[in-house]
């Protein structure tokens, strides 16, 4: 049977499904019968969803606005060094 | 991106529209910053990302489509930090081999791979109810900036970007077995962060 912190390791492919199907079969018998590596599991799933699910931190209007005026500019410039 | 996906914005986009143009910014700018850092580091990156801006928009009427908007805006922002390092003579390779491991302390197993400190139950059962708890997004947020700079730079393109594993290597230049473990250190600290708010009520 696997142990528990080879479980920890591969718990991530597991969720991500990036396992063969016989380590599957393996971590899945070993989670059947160890109630920790299953919490594991559940709580890793659950952090992954709550990550995904977090606002995405955005820019504000004059941050894009201060990104585009120098963009502006350096395209100003390379116009006027090509001349 | 919902717009990214829109013809008219990406028409319009593609023409440099600097409506359209600003509200790409407004989108990726974080992000693509918070990547910067991972590969130039914190003193560089807002120059790395206002040239890789500078990239895309002189880019933008040659755009044609075939990646996705965030595909092509990251991969410009990584080749604009890989370029800053080669001027600067230090380019190291991203791509070393990295040991698998449990994300965990060692001193959590036994010497048999059993747990000696089980992971701790939570009276929180789902991701909604997380989001209520205003002061764990804080912790999440501090923790996140905190992460080792490739587990960030890797965390940022799958977990916030939701990224495919393919087009994560193909930005970073990473393996997929490296990207692997990157991306399960990087979760392993955010879920244990919970784990300490479940136990304590602080980061």
């Amino acid at each position: 049977m696997l142990s528990c912190s080879h479980i920890a390791q591969h718990a991530s492919d597991y969720i991500d499904q990036d396992v063969s199907l016989f380590q599957r079969l393996k971590i899945r018998w070993h989670l059947r019968a160890c109630i920790h590596c299953s919490r594991l599991v559940r709580h890793l799933q659950i952090t992954l969803g709550y990550t995904r699910k977090l606002d995405r931190q955005q820019a504000s209007l004059q941050e894009a606005e201060a990104v585009l005026e120098k963009v502006l500019a350096a395209e100003s410039n390379r116009g006027t060094s090509e001349t | 991106m919902k717009l990214a996906q829109d013809k008219e914005f990406l028409d319009r986009l593609c023409q440099q529209d600097k409506s359209a143009f600003i509200e790409l910014v407004r989108f990726y700018h974080k992000q693509m910053t918070a990547v910067a850092r991972g590969i130039v580091g914190e003193a560089q990156a807002e120059e790395v990302v206002q040239d890789a801006w500078i990239a895309v928009y002189r880019n933008l009427p040659k755009f044609e489509k075939r990646s996705s908007v965030t595909t092509w805006v990251y991969t410009i922002v990584c080749n604009a930090a890989r370029t800053r390092l080669r001027k600067d003579s230090r380019l190291v390779q991203l791509d070393s081999n990295l040991q698998a491991d449990s994300g965990m302390p060692a001193e959590r197993f036994n010497a048999d791979g059993a747990w000696s400190r089980p992971p701790p139950q939570w009276d929180i059962d789902s991701p909604e109810q997380l989001l209520e708890e205003e002061q764990l997004q804080d912790c999440i947020e501090k923790t996140t900036e905190a992460l080792p700079e490739q587990q960030r730079l890797v965390f940022t393109l799958r977990e916030v970007e939701q990224q495919s594993a393919e087009e994560v290597c193909n930005i970073l230049g990473v393996s997929d077995s490296n990207l692997r473990v990157l991306l399960h250190r990087a979760r392993m600290k955010l879920m244990q962060v919970i784990d300490r708010y479940q136990e304590t009520g602080n980061c």
